[in-house]
């Protein structure tokens, strides 16, 4: 288990399990082991991209032969759930596993952390003590504080992330519910659904538009509309597509009221030019750089089943298309990063040559 | 298996089947697309001052508020407003075409109308809520329904030599107009109900749903049965109805998007 985490961790503790040898790691959140699942990222990205596993997902019957990726407090809800087997893609992590529990410590101080068990192969238990996750990141995963032990999980949204893959909506479960009471006019919701929705819608706008002020502009904007049109949601339809759909409508006319300014707008002198971001620097094809080249509507599409986590069938109904559509526009934007690809990636080997 | 297939099956959001994913072990292209869409969504986080103040201003206006009503009742309500006013029109001018046109002829134009009539009203219903299912793209449907009704209408009926065309072409229009005019009043009342995201595309399908109206009405009332003029002014009152209707809807969203424009963030 030690070359597993070959220079990773800290601290490694071993117990004595009832089905084997328990070992207790402390640490292993470090720089090598993501490094080797992602060799170009920066640390800072750690904590908030290498929680994810890739999981194979099994049936009881028979295997799907699917491989998803689940981010690891979603795989810790679906686990209690359905246990999945899989494998973790890593060159150092041989074995198909058995996930069976994962859940958190106290994400509100610094020794927050998640806990995992799984059986490798059937055979060994191990438990695995992940530390020193940023309280910022355990905070997002944990949205309502840390789910007690034992604890019934099953919420229902979390089968479809899995099918539907990418994103997980820790903080998503309720929003019907939230959305029924602001119609109500609860005082409670509007802070609730606009600390549950915003990251999302910002991180929406800031793949289509350029500036952080403009996104935050089309943040309230969203939110005004939302305020104004509330009596439209009809309760027991799906809150994302209905949000979305107006996000959409403001990003639209955002662009459209910005193309007018900038139309009647004369540059007085040419700004110096901004300096390159890190991950340019780095020549990493990172999900914003590559997708800012594709068009539009296909960028619209993927950022909203990237960032929004929406499935097919919700993007499709705030884009006021039919699922088909939005297949097809996924479909060719896939092909146009892929094509963008190889030239990052032989940018990123002529980086490494010099 | 190339990759080709896996971007297919990507785009059904489905999860990877085992000899796609053999095939992204394999290549490199493949492998760096899957990294780069499995790789958790960069969030940038909104400042919590702003988040609280746009909560507190929600807030502040907080009343509560009836959900809309299910979509059903607002298409019983499309299609009752249709059918009374083409009734009502035609009880009024006389059904004089129903008797001139064969039954086939009649039972073709008829279903033709309704059909429209019905994936119109659907797609409207549609669009007065965000987030709605559409089982056809409403720019699409608009358009695909004009084609369509002309299409019978020019298999259906034949070229014949008429005095006076512009004359007779000029009556029906007018006519049917009115009748357009006279439907687009309700039809507006029940949409004000809902929340219309895009106010052009929903004044156009509101417009030919109006002027579909008048069409019916002529359809039943004018015995003139050349194929020209039924083209030019029974579906052209559709046509002119659906115009006017993406005119005013491009015309209110020009000025709501000023009215936006001046107001203050909230």
């Amino acid at each position: 288990m030690a070359i597993l985490f070959n220079g990773s961790h800290r601290t490694l503790k071993s117990e004595a399990g009832e089905n084997g040898p328990l070992y207790l790691i402390e640490d292993i959140i470090s720089v090598d082991w993501v490094k080797t699942y992602k060799p170009s990222h920066r640390a800072s990205a750690i904590t908030a991209g290498f929680l994810a596993f890739r999981l194979k997902k099994y049936s009881s019957s028979r295997r799907t032969r699917s491989t998803l990726p689940v981010p690891s407090h979603l795989a810790a809800r679906v686990c209690r759930r359905n246990p999945p087997q899989g494998h973790i893609e890593h060159p150092g992590f041989p074995a198909d596993f058995m996930l069976n529990r994962l859940e958190a410590k106290s994400p509100t101080n610094s020794d927050s952390g998640l806990s995992l068990e799984w059986n490798i192969q059937g055979q060994q238990q191990y438990r695995v003590m992940m530390s020193n996750i940023p309280v910022r990141f355990a905070k997002e995963m944990f949205p309502r504080g840390v789910t007690p032990r034992g604890a019934a999980a099953n919420e229902p949204q979390m089968e479809s992330c899995l099918q539907e893959n990418i994103v997980s909506r820790p903080s998503f479960a309720d929003l019907d519910r939230w959305m029924e009471r602001y119609q109500q006019a609860d005082p409670e919701a509007p802070s609730a659904l606009v600390g549950a929705l915003s990251p999302a819608l910002l991180g929406f706008f800031r793949s289509q538009v350029a500036s952080r002020e403009q996104a935050d502009d089309l943040l309230q904007e969203t939110w005004l509309r939302i305020h104004r049109v509330r009596h439209s949601y009809r309760p027991g339809e799906p809150v994302l597509p209905w949000i979305y759909a107006i996000a959409r409508r403001v990003r639209v006319d955002g662009y459209r009221r910005s193309r007018r300014v900038t139309l009647h707008e004369t540059a007085m002198e040419s700004l110096p030019e901004r300096p390159a971001p890190a991950e340019a620097r780095n020549r990493v094809p990172s999900f914003e750089t590559l997708v800012a080249a594709l068009p539009d509507a296909q960028r619209e599409v993927v950022t909203m089943l990237k960032v929004g986590g929406l499935t097919l069938e919700e993007v499709a109904r705030a884009t006021s298309s039919t699922v088909g559509a939005v297949k097809q526009k996924a479909h060719r934007a896939y092909e146009r990063l892929r094509k963008l690809l190889p030239v990052e990636a032989e940018e990123t080997a002529k980086g490494a040559a010099q | 298996m190339n990759c080709h297939d896996v971007d297919r099956v990507l785009s059904k959001g489905a999860p990877l089947p085992l000899p796609v994913e053999e095939h992204a072990r394999s290549c490199n292209r493949c492998q760096q697309l899957l990294r780069t869409l499995n790789a958790p969504a960069p969030l940038d986080m909104p400042s919590p001052v702003a988040l609280r103040k746009i909560a507190e201003s929600l807030t502040d206006n907080l009343r509560p508020v009836r959900p809309l009503a299910p979509a059903r009742y607002f298409a019983g309500a499309f299609i009752g407003i249709f059918v009374s006013v083409v009734t009502l029109t035609v009880y009024r001018l006389g059904a004089f075409a129903i008797a001139v046109m064969t039954p086939l002829q009649t039972a073709a134009i008829l279903s033709t109308l309704a059909i429209s009539t019905g994936l119109l009203v659907y797609s409207l219903v549609s669009q007065m809520a965000p987030g709605s299912r559409h089982r056809f793209s409403p720019a699409l449907l608009a358009a695909g329904i004009t084609i369509s009704v002309g299409i019978v209408m020019a298999v259906l009926f034949q070229v014949q030599q008429e005095e006076n065309f512009w004359g007779n072409a000029w009556i029906c229009i007018r006519a049917g107009t009115l009748v357009g005019v006279l439907a687009a009043v309700p039809f507006w009342l029940v949409l004000r109900r809902g929340a219309v995201l895009s106010l052009p595309m929903t004044g156009a399908a509101a417009g030919l749903l109006s002027g579909l109206a008048g069409t019916s009405m002529l359809e039943m009332h004018c015995p003139n049965l050349n194929a020209w003029h039924i083209l030019l002014s029974h579906l052209g009152v559709a046509i002119l109805c659906a115009l006017a209707g993406l005119a005013i809807g491009l015309t209110a969203e020009m000025r709501g998007r000023r009215s936006i424009h001046g107001s203050s963030p909230v």
